[in-house]
């Protein structure tokens, strides 16, 4: 199971991500936080695969969570999801450390992308798009034995 | 008599005393001298005069003068006098040979052909310039100083023969009826004027087979939800008539060639399962509720609940409407093939409707799904879209390996390998999405579609984790086709438009491929539609999503609970009568956030964001 903290301010927006992500059989929502200090907490006491983070949190900047989580939990996912979709901020999103970003509203789609984003990074790419030339056949046949 | 009265009457005698007649004209020397000129000697001056076309000239007397023509200026009109051209006021004498002569207009016609942009007829155009002919005007009375007056007449050209224009229309290899009459007012025409005169033969189009549904059912009304259905009909119903159409006949056109009629392919709504064709006639073979839309007929069996479901009654599935007086409660799961049927509430619960999903009162902390059928086809649609090239690069490099294999001394062993090397080391994606495919559809779809079902067999024998390191280049070129068959299926397939219809929303995900209606609020909910949301009240909090409009009444809340809408077609639009402060307006990747209450707002479609701002 993929457990998920949401963060947002509005309790309604953190209920409407918490409806979405919990479509997915394969999704736990471990806890919804309105505020860094809430983060923490829960954080320190479960085990988090996944953060859904808004860039505004009252008095509080998400990216700058987004940047410490980052530093603190490097293995978990983070998701920043915002209705300031504009280019800087995915920019900033992404030099804080956030692997996804998703632009309010989301849809269905929009989170099983994410989570398939989030499973693929779990994975072994085990796909090699590179187009196969006489080396790397010879190497494929040397894995034959 | 005084000398007052005598005056005035002398006076009055010379004020209408009639002028004296002019006397001869004398020369000029005549009155103040006394030399020798006799007074009984008139002179006659010369005159000129025009009389039946020719210029009548008489000379002075008695050293009159000579009387003289006023040549008026038109190109058309030429003078001589003895032979040498004159222009302007000439002296004229009787000896002169005066000639004038005139250059007339002739009359012409000429005639162009337009092919209609059908080609169905062909009209002819008279072009006709009038011709002009100049007289002399007669001017009998005698002038001194004649000033040439000319007569214009105009003329039309000579009837044209018919063989003119049907000698046109030959030569232009045309075929089909002549209006001859046409021809006739051609030939006869004195203006301009175009008339068809040869038409070809339309095409008499065809009608094509349609269903007529049997007279005889009454439609029932339902005053909760406005709606209006078929009858239920029991098995053996004659519920509709196939009508059978007639092949059109095809034209010719002007040139000879001929014009096909519009194909009669019939359009027959699709039969469901609940029905059969038998002799033209489509016949009821189960219990139920007759659905007619334009794309099926069916007879759709109706499970009723009187009383409210709960999780107690476990997963509820069922293939046809289900009809529910009274609530979904505590957990519930229902599943139908057909519409659900909700008088009173969806509470805590899922409801999955394959035809719509109607609700009499509120949806609360639930999530309902509306044509689920059609939202795994889209999704299907989305993994075949990444699929397909996917194989194509495994079919491709499995036939490179091959050819690199055979080389070797170890072929035999080695070329049973490269399927499952393949998969391991450069397909994993490929593995996985095939995987996903049998993941995304369900038994349900399979019952419900051949091709699907088809495809889902062929992986569980051939492409799945215990088989695919087997797989041949047969087996791909197979599956590749498949693959690409299904894909144009779907793309091809009428997308359905099934709705959610709701009085309250609350703290719930719907997704519909039609219409999402809710009469009143909607609060901290996720909507999606593949058409349009229309929220009749307010919408505060949550994500509202459809492909292209959304109508709210009032968007987001005065305290500023943040809410968010998208539409996704390029033309749609988004309307609100309030729009609050902290809401998210997006329309085909253009976004707008507001951060006052604005009123009667528009965003998207062609005008780009009107509202009137600021009138709290």
């Amino acid at each position: 199971m993929i457990k998920i903290v949401i963060v947002d301010d509005f309790k309604e927006t953190a209920e409407s991500l918490s409806m979405l992500y919990g479509l997915r059989k394969d999704v736990q929502i471990v806890a919804l936080a309105h505020n860094g200090d809430q983060l923490w907490s829960i954080l320190q006491e479960h085990e988090v695969d996944l953060i859904s983070l808004d860039i505004q949190l009252g008095r509080e900047n998400g990216l700058e969570l987004c940047q410490i989580i980052h530093h603190k939990y490097p293995e978990i996912f983070t998701v920043i999801c915002s209705v300031e979709a504009t280019i800087e901020n995915q920019r900033l999103a992404a030099e804080a450390g956030a692997s996804y970003f998703l632009a309010k509203p989301v849809s269905i789609a929009d989170i099983s992308e994410a989570i398939d984003l989030f499973l693929r990074c779990q994975q072994d790419a085990g796909t090699d798009s590179s187009s196969l030339t006489a080396e790397s056949l010879d190497d494929l046949f040397d894995s034959l034995g | 008599m005084s000398i007052k009265s005598v005056l005035k009457r002398l006076l009055v005698d010379d004020l209408f005393r009639e002028p004296s007649r002019p006397e001869p004209v004398l020369p000029s020397t005549s009155q103040n001298s006394n030399h020798s000129v006799q007074r009984d000697l008139a002179i006659v001056h010369g005159t000129a005069s025009v009389r039946d076309g020719q210029v009548i000239v008489t000379d002075p007397i008695n050293d009159g003068s000579y009387a003289t023509i006023v040549i008026p200026e038109n190109p058309l009109i030429q003078v001589y006098v003895n032979g040498e051209r004159v222009e302007g006021e000439t002296v004229v004498s009787r000896s002169h040979i005066v000639d004038i002569q005139f250059s007339s207009i002739q009359p012409r016609v000429s005639y162009d052909v337009v092919v209609s942009d059908d080609e169905l007829s062909v009209s002819v155009r008279a072009n006709v310039v009038k011709g002009v002919e100049l007289h002399l005007k007669d001017d009998r009375v005698p002038k001194r100083r004649l000033k040439l007056e000319i007569e214009e007449v105009d003329r039309y050209p000579n009837p044209a023969s018919p063989a003119v224009i049907l000698d046109l229309l030959y030569k232009n290899g045309f075929h089909g009826v002549i209006d001859y009459p046409a021809i006739h007012r051609l030939c006869t025409a004195r203006g301009t004027q175009q008339e068809v005169v040869l038409r070809g033969s339309p095409p008499r189009q065809g009608k094509p087979a349609n269903l007529r549904l049997s007279t005889s059912f009454q439609t029932e009304r339902d005053s909760l939800f406005r709606t209006v259905r078929l009858p239920k009909v029991a098995i053996g119903t004659t519920c509709a008539v196939i009508e059978p159409g007639f092949e059109g006949v095809p034209g010719v056109n002007v040139y000879g060639v001929p014009i096909l009629p519009a194909s009669t392919t019939p359009h027959l709504p699709r039969l469901g399962d609940g029905v059969t064709d038998v002799n033209g006639d489509i016949v009821a073979i189960r219990e139920g509720r007759l659905v007619y839309t334009k794309h099926r007929i069916d007879v759709v069996p109706e499970l009723i609940f009187e009383r409210n479901l709960s999780s107690d009654d476990g997963k509820i599935e069922f293939d046809g409407n289900i009809v529910v007086h009274g609530s979904i409660r505590n957990g519930a799961i229902v599943k139908a093939s057909g519409a659900v049927i909700v008088y009173g509430d969806i509470e805590t619960s899922s409801v999955i409707g394959g035809q719509g999903v109607l609700v009499g009162e509120g949806i609360y902390g639930s999530t309902v799904i509306s044509g689920h059928h059609q939202i795994v086809y889209d999704r299907l649609l989305q993994l075949l879209n990444r699929m397909i090239p996917e194989l194509s690069r495994f079919g491709h490099e499995y036939a490179l390996m091959i050819a690199h294999a055979i080389k070797r001394f170890d072929a035999h062993t080695t070329i049973p390998k490269i399927p499952g090397i393949l998969f391991e080391k450069r397909h994993k994606r490929l593995a996985q999405m095939v995987e996903q495919f049998v993941d995304e559809g369900s038994v349900e779809l399979s019952n419900i579609d051949p091709i699907y079902r088809d495809l889902r067999e062929l992986i569980e024998t051939t492409w799945s984790r215990n088989y695919r390191q087997n797989v041949s280049q047969k087996d791909c070129e197979i599956f590749l086709d498949k693959l690409i068959a299904f894909r144009r299926s779907l793309e091809s397939s009428p997308t359905q438009r099934t709705v959610v219809h709701a009085k309250h929303v609350a703290s719930s995900t719907i997704r519909s491929v039609g219409n999402i209606v809710v009469k009143c609020n909607c609060y901290s909910s996720n909507l999606e539609s593949g058409n349009t949301v229309a929220i009749q009240q307010a919408l505060r909090g949550g994500f509202v999503i459809a492909r292209k409009s959304v109508y709210v009444t009032e968007l987001g809340s005065p305290l500023a609970v943040e809410t968010s809408v998208r539409v996704e077609d390029f033309n749609g639009f988004i309307r609100a009568q309030v729009n609050h402060p902290n809401t998210l307006l997006e329309v085909h990747g253009r976004r707008v956030r507001t951060y006052n209450t604005e009123r009667n707002i528009r965003y998207g479609g062609s005008l780009q964001y009107d509202q009137d701002r600021d009138r709290r």
